[in-house]
């Protein structure tokens, strides 16, 4: 068996998760993103 | 008894929901009814903004972000009004877009003399109520001083960079968490409270942090006297 040098077929990364726990919150509460998506 | 809880609330001075959010959290704090410790952290939603931008909020946000004019009234008047319901007087045709590192930096500073709360509320009302800038070292100096800083001192720190790196690390560690967005709050290191909640969402949230203490603290007696 050769070693895999490339990363091909291997899985994609993937992004990074929080390492919180979110809690019930209202998802509509307002917040600011920088991009203006987010209410500001 | 067990240590008072510690929230970590990642915030940057230009943002709007931030302010309204902390009035918000210390109310749920206050129906908590029991000491949080609250420290502030470094989130900055605009790092490409000059620190004399020539422009102001409506500018920026139609220009720099592509949103239309009417669009980008629309959400300050929202906001605005938001603002208004929990006693904070936003004046939008005073603000002064800018560069918010240096006032992260103060922020550092101040955490590090014990007075970053103070410095935290006097750098947002400068912002959203005072019309005051929070860009430039010489204003920020001059904040510094109204709560009890050493202005001097205040000036050589943000010439010479010296809280950079903390900011840079805030930052990094927000991105850690997988914040996108503030204000962010992390009660106990490990629960996660996104936006401008309600009051009550916070103090539920401290007292469920509590009740899980106080489970864990009469769980690690009971193993004690077997």
């Amino acid at each position: 068996m050769s070693e895999n040098t490339t990363g091909a077929g291997t899985s994609a990364p993937t992004a990074p998760r929080p390492i919180i726990q979110l809690l019930e919150q209202d998802d509509t509460a307002g917040g600011c993103c920088g991009g203006g998506s987010c209410g500001i | 008894m067990s240590e008072t809880i510690k929230v970590d609330i990642w915030s940057d001075v230009q943002c709007p929901w931030c302010y309204i959010g902390k009035r918000k959290f210390e109310a749920g704090v206050a129906a908590f009814g029991d000491d949080v410790e609250v420290e502030y952290h470094s989130f900055e939603l605009a790092p490409d903004t000059p620190v004399d931008f020539a422009g102001s909020p409506v500018d920026y946000l139609s220009e720099r972000k592509g949103i239309p004019v009417p669009q980008v009234l629309e959400m300050l008047e929202r906001v605005t009004g938001i603002a208004e319901s929990v006693g904070l007087h936003y004046d939008y045709d005073s603000v002064h877009q800018t560069n918010t590192i240096k006032a992260h930096e103060l922020l550092h500073y101040a955490k590090a003399h014990g007075l970053q709360l103070e410095m935290k509320e006097t750098l947002l009302k400068a912002y959203f109520v005072d019309g005051g800038h929070v860009g430039r070292i010489e204003d920020l100096a001059d904040l510094a001083a109204t709560v009890g800083l050493d202005r001097a001192d205040v000036v050589r720190s943000l010439t010479e960079n010296e809280y950079l790196a903390a900011v840079k690390a805030d930052v990094a560690q927000a991105s850690e968490y997988g914040i996108q967005g503030v204000p962010f709050f992390v009660i106990d290191g490990k629960y996660g409270i996104s936006g401008a909640q309600d009051p009550d969402t916070f103090a539920q949230a401290l007292r469920q942090v509590q009740g899980e203490r106080t489970a864990e603290s009469t769980s690690t007696t009971e193993e004690t006297h077997v």
